[in-house]
C-alpha cells in the first residue's frame, strides 16, 4: 500500500524489483487514515474473517518471517 | 646576460613546473582552519554568554529576548555535558530555564532541574540548537560525525562579513544558506566570540538574533570528573522516544476488530475493496517508495 506516487513510477519499481504480490496506491493517505497509520512502515496481519490479528510500527524482519510461518 | 644562465632558462622552459594556484576562496579557507581547530581537539570546552536579541522588522534595531549561560564539557562527540541557565525578558510568564544536557555516548539525557525530571532524548543534542550557533563543527561535538561533516563548503557559501560596529576587533564569516545568513565572529586568533544570524528578508520575516562571549577551547589537560554528571536522587524519568512509539501505534486498529471497508487502486488501475480478500490471510504493508 503506497502512498503518493505516480503509477508508472510504482510500476517500474515492481518490475525492477520482481516483487510478486500487488502494491495498492492511495494519492492522499486515505487508506492509512482508515487504518490508523500514521508512520511507515506499519504492517497489519489480516485474517480470513477480516480480522486484525497483528499489527506493527516500523519493520522487523524477523517477527514477520514467524508471523507468516517461514521459519518452520 | 650570462649565456649560461639563458641555457638554464631554456631547460625550465621545456619542462614546466607550473605553479598552482588554489582555487579556495579565502573565506572558506578561514573557515575550514576554524573547524580543522576544533574537530583536532581532545575534547572541547565551551562556555557562552548570550544575549539573545531579535530584530522583527528592517531598520528597528534589535529588542533584548532572553539572556542565558551555556557551559559545556564535551570529550568526544556526544558524550559530555551542556548546562544552560538563564531567563526571558517576556513580562508575567516566567521563562527561566536551567537544564543539562547529558550525553553518555549512547543516550540523552535532559535534566530539567526546575521540574526535577531527567528526560530521555533519544540520539543526538539536536534541543540544543535552539540555544547555541549550530554551525558545522560544534555539530560534530553535539551529534557525533555525519556525512554533511565532511562536506567542505563551498565557495560562494562563505564570505566575509562586512565590519560591524557591535564586533569591532573581529571578523566575520557570513554563511549562507537557503534560509538565510549565519555570521560566525571571530577574534584574529580565529577564536569564536560571536555569533549573529538574520534571514532573507525577500524570503521571510527579517530576524537578527545575536549571541556573544562565546569561549571555545580545548583543554591542556583533560581529567575524567569534568565530564561526569551525576544525575540528583528523586528526579522523574520521562522517556519521550518510548511515548513517541505509543503515539504511532496509539491510533491503529486494534488486534481482532474488523478492518475497515476501504477501496483502494491497484498498480494496474483496478480498484479492490477489502472485501475482496475475505477468506484469505492477509500482510498488509503500508509503505512509501521514495
Amino acid at each position: 500500500m503506497n502512498v503518493g506516487d505516480t503509477a508508472e513510477v510504482i510500476r517500474d519499481y515492481w518490475s525492477e524489483s520482481g516483487f510478486t504480490f500487488p502494491a495498492m496506491m492511495q494519492e492522499k493517505g486515505e487508506v492509512s487514515a482508515s487504518f490508523g497509520v500514521r508512520a511507515y512502515p506499519t504492517n497489519y496481519l489480516i485474517g480470513p474473517d477480516g480480522k486484525v490479528i497483528w499489527r506493527g510500527v516500523g519493520f522487523e524482519e524477523e517477527v514477520v518471517r514467524e508471523l507468516l510461518g517461514l521459519d518452520s | 646576460m650570462n649565456p649560461v644562465l639563458l641555457l638554464g632558462l631554456l631547460v625550465g622552459v621545456q619542462e614546466p613546473v607550473l605553479p598552482t594556484f588554489p582555487d579556495v576562496d579565502p573565506a572558506v579557507e578561514a573557515l575550514a582552519a576554524i573547524s580543522a581547530k576544533i574537530h583536532d581537539g581532545e575534547a572541547l570546552h565551551f562556555s557562552l554568554e548570550t544575549d539573545f536579541s531579535i530584530e522583527l522588522r528592517e531598520g528597528e534595531g534589535l529588542e533584548a529576548l532572553s539572556r542565558s549561560s551555556v557551559e559545556a564539557r564535551l570529550l568526544k562527540p556526544m558524550l559530555g555535558w551542556v548546562r544552560i541557565q538563564g531567563e526571558g525578558n517576556s513580562p508575567g510568564d516566567g521563562d527561566k530555564i536551567d537544564v543539562t544536557f547529558v550525553g553518555d555516548g549512547k543516550n540523552f539525557w535532559l535534566l530539567d532541574h526546575a521540574r526535577k525530571q531527567r528526560i530521555k532524548t533519544g540520539r543526538g543534542f539536536k534541543n540544543l540548537e535552539m540555544f547555541l550557533p549550530h554551525f558545522l563543527p560544534l555539530r560534530f561535538w553535539l551529534e557525533g560525525p555525519s556525512s554533511d561533516e565532511k562536506t567542505p563548503w563551498p565557495s560562494g557559501a562563505v564570505e566575509f562579513a562586512p565590519p560591524n560596529k557591535a564586533f569591532e576587533g573581529l571578523f566575520g564569516l557570513e554563511l549562507a544558506e537557503d534560509k538565510g545568513w549565519k555570521t560566525l565572529w571571530l577574534d584574529d586568533e580565529g577564536a569564536l566570540k560571536a555569533f549573529t544570524w538574520r534571514t532573507d528578508p525577500e524570503k521571510g520575516r527579517p530576524i537578527r538574533v545575536a549571541m556573544t562571549g562565546l569561549d571555545l577551547s580545548h583543554p591542556d589537560e583533560i581529567s575524567p570528573e569534568d565530564y561526569e554528571v551525576e544525575i540528583p536522587e528523586g528526579y522523574q524519568l520521562i522517556d519521550l522516544e518510548a511515548r513517541k512509539s505509543d503515539s504511532m501505534t496509539a491510533s491503529l486498529l486494534t488486534v481482532g476488530s474488523m478492518v475497515p471497508s476501504v477501496g483502494f487502486t491497484d498498480i494496474s488501475g483496478r480498484t479492490l475493496t477489502m472485501e475482496d480478500f475475505q477468506g484469505k490471510t492477509v500482510f498488509l504493508n503500508f509503505w512509501f517508495y521514495h
